[in-house]
């Protein structure tokens, strides 16, 4: 019988060549894909041994100025026992891998994944040739860094505060100093005044005994008289800016203490802003933890045992 | 024009002498029927991944005390792991505290033998005992963690080269609890024999505790099993099936990153070629040891091994090299 319906004409010309497009594009994604990944390019091995493999892992990638230029094709341990990293690296750039070319394991950034960095070598020297070996330097890990760096500093920051804490440290000992000294200061400001208060009646005194027995000094004695009254109107406002130095010396001596006393106990509350935040975080993973389906795979906490050890 | 319909069951034809037109029966209701099936599977599957999740085992829940000592309890782990000893004992030491003032059996007696495992690295023997003892008086624990501490004991005794104690103590472990941790039991057993220089009965304990340790994968121990069989034939001459079991149990420590037992593994190979008259072979092997014990920080392992290889040096007659390592020997010695 002929097919009349006209969504049948020709449905198996229509099937097939709806096949074989699919098959080009099934084998023009994988061509693509292949072209993305590097596969068709011209690649060489090269290898370095490391003593220890932590980090390492087949597949990592190998980059060379921040670009990806190959993997790590195979780790194996060597007669030595010493770990073997080989390299799968892309032909176009042997160029820049010279014999002084090292392997360094990073990451990329503070969290970002592990890779190989090859640094590039002296272009006057041999480019390193398929199965020739490099030399590998090792890097501080982030914790290292950290240990190293930053501990000391928090370390110091703590020894400062507890300096400038400590009851018998050159600092509190300085202040104590400062307010004696200022007590002091008047004190000799009161035993000046007395002096002068003496001395003026003193020299009265003298000009009166002076006027007695002689006309012709007197007029001498007065101007004397004269002249200590302008001593003791300059001396006096003289005194009177003494005192104030003092009060200022004394205020800005309280002020430094109330300021020392003030911030010193807020650098270690600084300091623990920092775990505190910690904590926060550890309080959201708290709670994520209690969260369905993520609380299926958490097991139970509970204390751990220090297995020992048959060697030690 | 005469049309003829047909229905059959999986759709219906119209037909007369020149057309035809087909009806899928089939296509339409079959494709319903699936859509429903479809829809009913889906919600079917979302109404059970609801039911799982509301009525699925709930989080643990521990009060804040008990979360408190097992924090206590894991920050010792972590400084462990660092090598940090007595950050670790502070821990452990909060941990007892906390599970005494809430009478946690398990809690205390697992403190217990940690603060004595620490007091053993340490060297602190007499401590670590009194530690562990307290242990072995608790009545309601887990053979597990009693066969724990009784391991512990034959360790502590085995240090004290009281060999027949140490070896009823390992007996007492064993009986208590045969569990995944079998293995270690024999390594000790191994030990003990070795010093005592029963060789052939120290080779047939770590076999067993070898092929126990492979079973219950328990690298550690079975990188244990290797070293001491690497020793054990060393002694007796066998030095090419010594340096077999010294390479896989390196590789095996290599694996773990234990720095220590790295160290323990090379110098093991340098004193078998020096046993060999392979003088250049053990002060390469001295000089890895140096290395990793140095950046390990690990300065008793680092000391170690610049003795072995100013040994090295004297006997290939090299006294400037032997001079300068002593030199550099002794102001590692100052700065410990």
């Amino acid at each position: 019988m002929r097919e009349t319906d006209p969504r049948f004409i020709g449905l198996k010309k229509k099937v097939g060549l709806f096949f074989i497009i699919a098959i080009i594009g099934i084998i023009t994604t994988l061509i693509f894909v292949g072209i993305e990944r590097g596969i068709f390019k011209s690649k060489y091995r090269i290898y370095f041994t490391v003593d220890k493999g932590t980090g390492f892992f087949e597949g990592m990638p190998v980059k060379l100025s921040g670009f990806k230029i190959g993997k790590i094709e195979t780790l194996s341990l060597d007669e030595n026992a010493r770990v073997k990293v080989g390299l799968l690296l892309f032909k176009k750039y042997q160029k820049w891998i010279r014999q002084d070319s090292k392997a360094i394991l990073t990451r990329e950034g503070l969290i970002g994944e592990s890779v190989i960095a090859v640094t590039v070598g002296d272009l006057n020297k041999q480019a390193i040739t398929d199965g020739e070996s490099i030399g590998y330097e090792k890097t501080k890990g982030l914790d290292e860094i950290v240990a190293e760096d930053v501990r000391p500093l928090v370390i110091e920051i703590r020894e400062i505060v507890r300096y400038i804490n400590d009851p018998q440290g050159d600092i509190k000992q300085t202040l104590g100093n400062l307010k004696t000294l200022s007590a002091d200061l008047h004190t000799t400001r009161e035993n000046v005044d007395k002096l002068l208060k003496n001395t003026d009646g003193n020299i009265s005194n003298v000009a009166s005994n002076i006027s007695k027995t002689s006309k012709d000094i007197g007029s001498l004695a007065g101007n004397v008289d004269k002249a200590i009254s302008n001593i003791e109107r300059k001396i006096i406002p003289a005194i009177d800016s003494l005192g104030r130095a003092i009060d200022n010396t004394e205020k800005a001596t309280s002020d430094i203490k109330s300021a020392v006393e003030k911030s010193a106990p807020k650098v270690p509350s600084l300091l623990n802003k920092g775990e505190d935040t910690l904590d926060g975080a550890n309080d959201v993973v708290k709670s994520l933890k209690k969260v369905w389906p993520i609380r299926l795979f958490i097991e139970e906490p509970k204390e751990g045992l220090l297995y020992g050890d048959s060697y030690e | 024009m005469n049309k003829t319909l047909q229905i059959h069951d999986t759709g219906f034809r119209i037909h007369d002498k020149e057309n035809t037109i087909r009806g899928g029966l089939k296509g339409d209701i079959v494709h319903r029927a699936s859509c429903i099936v479809h829809y009913s599977c889906l919600l079917s599957t979302v109404f059970c991944l609801l039911l799982f999740g509301c009525g699925g085992s709930t989080a643990p829940t521990l009060s804040s005390i008990h979360t408190s000592a097992i924090e206590y309890n894991r920050n010792g782990m972590k400084a462990m792991e660092k090598g940090d000893y007595d950050k670790a004992l502070d821990y452990y030491m909060e941990a007892l505290k906390i599970n005494q003032s809430i009478e946690h059996t398990e809690g205390i007696a697992i403190n217990l033998i940690n603060i004595g495992v620490i007091y053993q690295l340490k060297g602190r023997i007499s401590e670590a005992h009194k530690f562990i003892d307290a242990v072995i008086f608790i009545q309601d624990v887990s053979d597990d963690i009693r066969s724990e501490a009784a391991f512990e004991k034959a360790k502590l005794y085995l240090k004290e080269k009281d060999i027949q104690k140490s070896k009823e103590w390992v007996s007492r472990s064993l009986s208590l609890n045969k569990g995944s941790r079998e293995g270690s039991r024999w390594n000790l057993l191994g030990r003990a024999a070795f010093v005592e220089g029963r060789y052939d009965e120290g080779l047939i304990f770590a076999d067993t505790a070898l092929v126990l340790n492979k079973k219950n994968n328990q690298r550690t121990e079975e990188a244990n099993s290797l070293r001491l069989l690497a020793e054990i034939n060393a002694q007796k001459g066998r030095y090419e099936e010594s340096r077999m079991y010294y390479m896989n149990a390196l590789e095996l420590d290599k694996v773990q990153g234990n720095s220590k037992k790295i160290v323990h593994d090379l110098r093991g190979l340098g004193e078998l070629a020096l046993r060999q008259g392979s003088l250049q072979d053990a002060l390469s092997f001295y000089k890895r040891a140096y290395d990793v014990s140095l950046n390990a920080d690990d300065k008793d392992g680092a000391l170690e091994a610049l003795g072995s290889i100013v040994d090295v040096y004297r006997r290939l007659g090299d006294e400037k090299n032997a001079g300068e390592i002593e030199l550099h020997r002794e102001e590692i010695l100052k700065g410990k």
